[in-house]
């Protein structure tokens, strides 16, 4: 393994690059039209144009990416997450034109991407699972009868889903049938693949999920939890290990659980196993995910492992070369995700040119990102811009510095979800860790900005739009009382 | 100077004077302190303007970086980003925007048009699903009327801002209920 291409996009794509880059491995990234000048293409050794810009038409396509797998002689492929990262087919198709596929074995994707088939090995494996049904498509009055045994509120879930994409709610049964209508729409936009189910709407559970990574070679083990309990339209906004309300107990249940899972499918690569954590320490098997996961840097603040350079070792078929016992966890690590998004809008995505960036940083500061000053947000792709996580030797101390550097991250040009995390975190029930899934609809709905934010920013607009039209800092005459820096005069290198 | 700043449908005016021990700053009327603590030019991309700034409001210290584009500044104060829009509102022909029209909140992609001209509409009715970054975004009627204007077909890619249905309200529907859809 030499040459890998990277088969996506954003933050994800420029992750994945560093960590070969550091293994000396090349590397080749591919892009549609909207992304000629985009990070992850400035980050790659080369990179191939895979076709114009929506997805359908490049990221998705798989003989593009073979095609340009074959004409940049890349010999292995990562696939990073979303897009076909969960797609087994794409996977087979790596394996069959003599490439390395950086990832699980295609048959735990097959297993684990079909829902429903899921559903089935956990259960042989088990596991509890959420409550749920099949449901034939269009059969809206088998749909009702089945809602009205789990109990409402449910979920109609994509068979084939993943990171909330192809998801709805309904709380009644005259929602139920618009429900079942959008997530088959979104899902076959999204997979390809229209099919849907139910599951019965736990109230306020914990999202906590097991990081596993395995070899070729038999080694299995888990990387402990991560909780992502904050979520907006069933897509986590916050995300961080150790879940605040984890025991030592609950850990051992819950990595076992995810083990046997992991086991079910002979899962080799980072995989997780996803869980929902009711009140009463209650945990339901929702499903694993067969690839990278966004919120991964957590796991490596807590750890010190890199998840992306252990899989591409696995993935050469080299040992993991560490034991479950040397899997040690320090301290506290969150991410937030920075997203496109207007979060006063109902988050709505947003589009458009960056007109600045400003990355946070210090000791316990991290970020992931894929967007540059004069980049564009294109309107076809996911609106995740940018991860900013923070390592902290305790909770409180991770918050701190969370806050902190959210204060020093800055996105201007389309309008980004940042002043809203800022209030999701300084809230003292996040401070108290009692986090739920329903978090955001508590805490956080009708959120608007802040009033006095509003008039100091329109103050600084003011005042900047003052000191740009004189042309340089220093604003002779000011109304304003000019600084000592300003008032210093010409400052001269003694030499 | 009084500097105007609309956002939404509001306007902020914001006017800086001298004031003896430093300066103020009044804001729809309401005055605050506000002294100038460092300021220099930033590098933006073509067609706009940076500077960065620290400044003092009613003796809180707050960092901000102000980006001019056109008409359009942005502040970006303490991380949290504020948008804001230069000189007075647009002219607004009450037939192209309002209560009777259903516009695309963002870019993105006619997915269903589900009225045709003529329909009776009920206030909260569906009328088009958007996609844009992959999720999708139902359009519904603010008001009760007929359907006057359907400007969007399946498959369109279509503009933030663009009409895509005009609808012509019932007589008294403002004092229609609404909500009673879903």
């Amino acid at each position: 393994m030499r040459r890998v291409l990277i088969a996506n996009r954003g933050e994800i794509a420029v992750r994945v690059a560093r960590a070969c880059h550091a293994q000396g491995l090349a590397v080749v990234a591919v892009h549609s039209d909207a992304d000629r000048e985009a990070p992850h293409v400035l980050a790659a050794d080369d990179a191939v144009c895979i076709g114009p810009p929506p997805a359908r038409e490049s990221y998705l396509r798989i003989d593009t990416l073979l095609e340009a797998a074959r004409q940049a002689n890349a010999d292995a492929v990562h696939p990073g997450y979303g897009f076909l990262a969960e797609n087994a087919t794409f996977a087979r198709a790596v394996v069959d034109a003599g490439l390395t596929w950086i990832g699980p074995p295609p048959e735990a994707i097959a297993a684990m991407g079909d829902k429903l088939t899921a559903r089935a090995v956990v259960a042989r494996a088990g596991v509890p699972l959420v409550p749920g049904a099949e449901v034939a498509a269009g059969d809206v009055a088998e749909a009702e009868r089945h809602a009205a045994t789990l109990g409402y509120p449910v979920l109609v879930k994509a068979a084939a889903g993943g990171g909330g994409k192809g998801m709805r709610a309904a709380a009644n049964a005259s929602e139920l049938g618009e429900s079942l209508a959008a997530a088959a729409r979104e899902a076959d936009s999204a997979f390809g693949d229209p099919r849907v189910y139910l599951e019965k709407l736990l109230e306020r559970p914990r999202h906590v999920e097991v990081q596993v990574l395995g070899d070729h070679r038999g080694t299995l083990l888990h990387l402990g939890e991560r909780e992502c309990s904050i979520q907006r339209r069933h897509q986590k906004l916050v995300e961080e290990t150790p879940c605040p309300v984890m025991t030592p107990g609950l850990r051992a249940e819950m990595t076992a659980a995810a083990l046997a899972v992991a086991r079910a499918v002979e899962y080799a690569s980072a995989g997780t196993v996803e869980f929902l954590l009711d009140g009463e320490g209650r945990f339901y098997f929702l499903e694993m995910n067969t690839r990278l996961q966004v919120e991964h840097p957590v796991t490596e603040w807590v750890t010190g492992i890199d998840l992306v350079a252990a899989q591409l070792r696995i993935a050469s078929g080299e040992p993991l070369g560490f034991a479950q016992s040397d899997v040690t966890s320090r301290g506290h690590a969150i991410e937030v995700r920075v997203c496109a998004e207007d979060p006063a809008a109902g988050f709505l995505p947003s589009a458009g040119a960056i007109l600045a960036v400003r990355e946070p940083a210090g000791p316990g500061v991290r970020i992931d990102s894929g967007i540059a000053t004069g980049t564009v947000v294109p309107v076809e792709y996911d609106s995740l811009l940018a991860k900013v996580s923070v390592w902290g030797a305790t909770r409180p101390a991770a918050v701190e510095r969370l806050r902190t550097a959210l204060r020093e991250t800055i996105v201007l040009g389309p309008t980004t979800n940042l002043a809203f995390l800022q209030d999701a975190v300084g809230l003292p029930a996040f401070l108290a860790g009692a986090t739920h899934t329903g978090f955001v609809d508590e805490h956080l709905s009708g959120w608007r900005p802040d009033e006095a934010e509003v008039a100091a920013a329109a103050i600084a607009a003011a005042l900047g739009m003052q000191a740009a039209s004189a042309g340089t800092a220093i604003v002779s005459g000011s109304a304003l009382a000019p600084s000592p820096w300003e008032t210093l005069g010409r400052w001269r290198l003694a030499t | 100077m009084e500097t105007r700043l609309r956002q939404g449908e509001r306007t902020l005016a914001v006017e800086l004077a001298d004031a003896p021990d430093g300066a103020s700053a009044t804001v729809d009327g309401q005055e605050h302190r506000v002294r100038r603590l460092a300021a220099r030019p930033v590098a933006a991309p073509a067609g706009s303007g940076g500077v960065e700034l620290v400044l003092a409001v009613d003796g809180r210290v707050r960092h901000a970086l102000v980006v001019r584009q056109g008409d359009r500044v942005l502040v970006a104060l303490d991380g949290r980003a504020h948008a804001f829009a230069l000189g007075d509102p647009p002219r607004r022909a009450s037939a192209t925007t309002g209560a009777g029209v259903a516009v695309a909140p963002m870019p993105g992609k006619v997915i269903r048009v589900l009225v045709s001209a003529g329909d009776r509409v009920e206030a909260g009715q569906a009328l088009v699903v958007l996609e844009a970054m992959k999720m999708e975004t139902t359009l519904r009627a603010e008001v009760a009327g007929t359907v006057a204007v359907v400007a969007a077909t399946p498959g369109d890619m279509v503009d933030g801002g663009a009409v895509l249905v005009e609808i012509s309200p019932t007589r008294d529907s403002v004092s229609g209920r609404s909500g009673e859809q879903d």
